[in-house]
């Protein structure tokens, strides 16, 4: 039993670094991404694997609900597999970013998407409830909680310019928003999150 | 004023080493964060829709290539019957001869019937026949076949083999009235079939068009999303009149993901009202048939 546990976990911990099972062999992110466009399904569910988890906190950041996140993960996944003949592998590293940039505009789409819906509210509201009840977890995981609960506009905004690193004038441009909104808004945020991580002792 | 200036500078410090602080906290918690697995997230149920999905996107192109293709056999099978030459090339031995050198033409003859009798006689193989001629039948008939001929007048129709009128390409120019607002849309078509009944004229064409959809930003800034489709095209026409029907079916080459994503196609019903002016309903179905916008359609060209 406790083989079998210690084999499980170290399955998990090789298919995070692309693990092919049925061909015992672990593939970098340019070997993976030369199979991905041959269209070899074992490559495809390795590359899932590998960045899965990542990603799905990347759609949660942004979206704060874990069935939107799930759906923006899967959109995203569907456009790294047929865009993927248009990504150049330039070193370790630029699979994950390429991935993450198609994660985060899903993400955005989504966030548009439930814009017009107008559920928003009630749904942070379910989902900021529910983690009060949460007792033990990481004090980072605390710190993406608080962050995952600021507004939507300025969570969106921090997400992109101090997570990701996208400039005010690229967030200005997908989101729809001038250059000086993205700044004010990303302010806010700053200031509203300084005060929460102040409160919790985080800084 | 110095101590102002100063007190003015060690906020200014303060509010940068905050922001700062504040941003390598998120960054760094982030970083960890990625790395531990999300509570309630099972990445092998997910790999099952995502999979699912992965098999899907082949069968909406072999759906839609069978839909497409169903639907003009469709309209093939129901409408199109196309002109009959052979009748005209195919003569029967007007009087075939036996060894002995009796005539059995007459006798073979009256057992067909007098309409294509007349048809028979009429037309000779080598007649030379240009666009805008009409044939008329002028049948060469004993006295009684003449008098079935009489009683049976009402029967014989004409062969006719109209021009073909309208150019191989063309333009035009639509707009849509949505809820949204209205949207322009200019396209081309090139015919690919013409057929001709009685009554009706009925054309097939194929073509593409750019729509332009326009979308207001929070900054109240006019976006503009163009959108073409690839369209299918069938018209029946009363002859005399000008006057039927148009349906057209259009299918999205490049949704941008906001207003149209996914499997999106265009149905549209059109009244022509003149030869260059129709108006009808048109629906947008989107996001693989999950959203519609219905509109209504003036459509010139």
């Amino acid at each position: 039993m406790h083989f079998c546990k210690a084999t499980f976990f170290n399955l998990q911990a090789l298919n995070k670094q692309g693990y092919i099972s049925n061909q015992n062999i672990i593939l970098d992110d340019s070997q993976l991404t030369d199979l991905c466009k041959a269209g070899d399904s074992m490559a495809q569910k390795a590359l899932y694997e590998k960045y899965a988890n990542k990603m799905m906190r990347t759609c949660l950041r942004y979206l704060n609900d874990e069935m939107e996140a799930e759906d923006a993960m899967i959109d995203g996944f569907m456009k790294v597999y047929s865009k993927i003949d248009t990504f150049e592998f330039r070193g370790k590293g630029s699979l994950e970013g390429w991935i993450k940039r198609i994660m985060v505009n899903e993400s955005l789409m989504l966030l548009r998407k439930r814009k017009m819906d107008q559920v928003e509210l009630d749904k942070v509201h379910h989902l900021s409830s529910g983690r009060e009840n949460a007792e033990s977890q990481l004090m980072e995981e605390t710190i993406v909680n608080v962050i995952q609960d600021l507004p939507n506009g300025y969570r969106t905004v921090f997400n992109m310019y101090v997570i990701e690193g996208y400039s005010h004038k690229e967030i200005g441009e997908k989101l729809n928003i001038s250059e000086n909104t993205s700044k004010s808004q990303l302010s806010k945020a700053r200031a509203s999150l300084s005060k929460s991580l102040t409160e919790i002792g985080a800084i | 004023m110095k101590i102002n200036g100063k007190n003015k500078s060690q906020s200014h410090d303060q509010l940068d080493s905050n922001e700062s602080s504040t941003d390598q906290v998120s960054k760094q918690a982030v970083r960890v964060v990625e790395e531990v697995p999300v509570k309630n997230f099972d990445p092998l149920k997910t790999w099952e829709k995502l999979s699912q999905r992965l098999g899907q996107v082949d069968k909406r192109f072999v759906t839609w290539g069978l839909a497409m293709a169903a639907s003009f056999s469709l309209l093939v099978a129901a409408n199109l019957s196309l002109p009959e030459w052979n009748f005209i090339k195919d003569e029967i031995a007007p009087s075939a001869q036996i060894g002995t050198g009796e005539k059995i033409a007459e006798l073979s003859r009256t057992q067909l019937s007098p309409v294509l009798i007349s048809k028979f006689n009429a037309v000779p193989v080598s007649m030379p026949i240009s666009k805008n001629q009409r044939i008329q039948i002028t049948p060469k008939l004993s006295p009684i076949e003449k008098t079935v001929l009489v009683r049976d007048k009402k029967e014989i129709q004409e062969v006719e083999i109209s021009p073909l009128s309208n150019p191989f390409v063309s333009g035009f120019a639509k707009v849509n009235f949505q809820a949204e607002g209205l949207t322009p849309e200019m396209g081309i078509d090139f015919k690919v079939a013409e057929n001709y009944t009685a009554k009706r004229r009925e054309i097939y064409k194929l073509g593409v068009s750019t729509q332009i959809n326009f979308t207001n930003s929070e900054t109240s800034e006019r976006k503009i999303h163009p959108h073409t489709f690839f369209n299918f095209e069938f018209t029946s026409l009363n002859k005399k009149t000008n006057k039927g029907w148009t349906s057209r079916a259009g299918y999205l080459i490049n949704p941008d993901g906001q207003l149209f994503q996914d499997t999106t196609i265009k149905v549209s019903l059109f009244r022509n009202l003149g030869k260059h002016l129709k108006i009808g309903p048109e629906i947008i179905f989107t996001d693989n048939f999950k959203r519609s916008y219905p509109s209504i359609s003036l459509v010139l060209g």
